[in-house]
């Protein structure tokens, strides 16, 4: 299940996605622009388009469902992919000596680390990379075999696993910091609660007190009244326990830090701005 | 004859409490509702008849508070007792500077009012036996 995840890690994911296939695509047409080869034209300015097109997105957009993100991501590793085949397939032609896959291997630990947290894209878009290498690999000419080093499957290997692993560990950090930002948000709920209890709290206590007064000066000066004294004075009792069941939440609620309610009408009239519409 | 100095700016619960005072203990109060009547009424105050000041902590934003009038009265050698009501939180600016005062009990409203006139009796004993 896709989750949500906030607006600054879903627009720098696609900002820097975007930016990386921008830089990626040029660097691509750059290298192997002199080979005057169509499908390095094609990578180059698909992944250029891609990543312009991505970085636009990620800026003009006030928000990006989770879903959305993760989708413009999984499709933004296409030109990715491409780039990496077209230039492993280029640099294998050259006839030399050299160091292969190592964009995959270099877009693996990027995946690892800008992926979102929707595992099937981080996970299998990490592998892809890996599975992508070993069938170039089986496409070499004997030739091109015998220009590679001993185990040349290996590194390719390791940096998959090293990169599913920081991949895991990123995704649990992302976890923690959602679950503080989430802990964090009920605090200030709490505290705003709090303080309207409290503005209410202060409001009623002159009133209240008033009228306590008030009963027990009916019922001294007219004990006719008395009756009617004592149902008031009940009344006033359990206004008085509500008095002390707000002065416990209260209690509980407070904090050395917490702002202090000075005024209680406005502090009052604040709360009841935030809950209208 | 003795008299209860009352501060509040809640007239309604000036009125009570005067009423209440005057009816149980006979002594009849001054009623204030800023510092501007505390000074109107001050040669009456300062006088040497009044044995007890109840002060509300908060007397309105941006108001001298109970806590000025209470330093008003101890630069006036004020010889009465004083105690503070409040209806506010214990965090909040006033009350927690009325509680540093030595010497001066802070009661929570609504208070036991009982409480407040053997406080006053107490106090009016004392003073007889300084007369």
């Amino acid at each position: 299940m896709l989750r949500q995840f906030s607006r600054s890690h879903v627009h720098n994911m696609l900002l820097s996605q975007g930016v990386l296939n921008l830089l990626g695509g040029f660097i691509l047409g750059a290298l192997w622009a002199y080979q005057e080869d169509f499908f390095v034209y094609l990578s180059s300015a698909s992944a250029m388009f891609m990543g312009a097109f991505t970085c636009y997105f990620a800026l003009k957009r006030q928000t990006i469902s989770s879903r959305l993100s993760s989708s413009l991501f999984a499709v933004n590793l296409i030109p990715a992919y491409y780039g990496a085949w077209i230039d492993e397939k280029l640099t294998a032609s050259q006839g030399s000596f050299w160091v292969p896959f190592q964009g995959y291997e270099l877009c693996a630990l990027a995946l690892a680390i800008l992926a979102p947290p929707a595992r099937f894209i981080g996970v299998f878009g990490i592998l892809i990379f890996l599975v992508m290498a070993w069938l170039q690999f089986l496409s070499f000419s004997p030739a091109q075999l015998d220009l590679l080093p001993q185990r040349p499957m290996a590194a390719p290997l390791a940096f998959t696993a090293f990169a599913l692993v920081l991949y895991f560990f990123r995704l649990q950090g992302l976890k923690i910091s959602e679950l503080i930002a989430h802990r964090e948000a009920e605090v200030r709920m709490m505290t705003k609660f709090t303080q309207t209890i409290l503005a209410i709290k202060d409001f009623a206590n002159s009133p209240l007190q008033s009228l306590t007064i008030d009963a027990e000066l009916l019922r001294r000066q007219h004990p006719s009244t008395s009756a009617i004294t004592e149902r008031m004075q009940r009344s006033l009792s359990k206004l008085q326990e509500l008095n002390q069941v707000l002065d416990k939440q209260y209690d509980s609620g407070i904090r050395a830090t917490d702002p202090v309610v000075l005024d209680s009408l406005s502090e009052l009239e604040l709360a009841r701005k935030a809950q209208s519409p | 004859m003795e008299k209860i100095l009352i501060v509040d700016d809640d007239v309604v619960l000036l009125e009570s409490m005067s009423d209440f005072f005057t009816l149980l203990t006979g002594l009849p109060c001054i009623v204030c509702q800023s510092m501007d009547e505390v000074l109107a009424n001050q040669s009456e105050i300062l006088g040497g008849n009044v044995i007890f000041a109840v002060l509300d902590v908060n007397l309105g934003l941006g108001s001298p508070s109970g806590i000025d009038i209470y330093h008003w009265l101890s630069k006036h050698h004020f010889s009465g007792k004083c105690v503070f009501l409040t209806g506010h939180a214990k965090n909040h600016p006033l009350v927690a500077e009325a509680h540093r005062l030595t010497g001066i009990e802070v009661f929570s409203k609504p208070m036991d009012i009982e409480r407040l006139i053997f406080m006053i009796e107490q106090q009016r004993t004392a003073y007889a036996k300084t007369v």
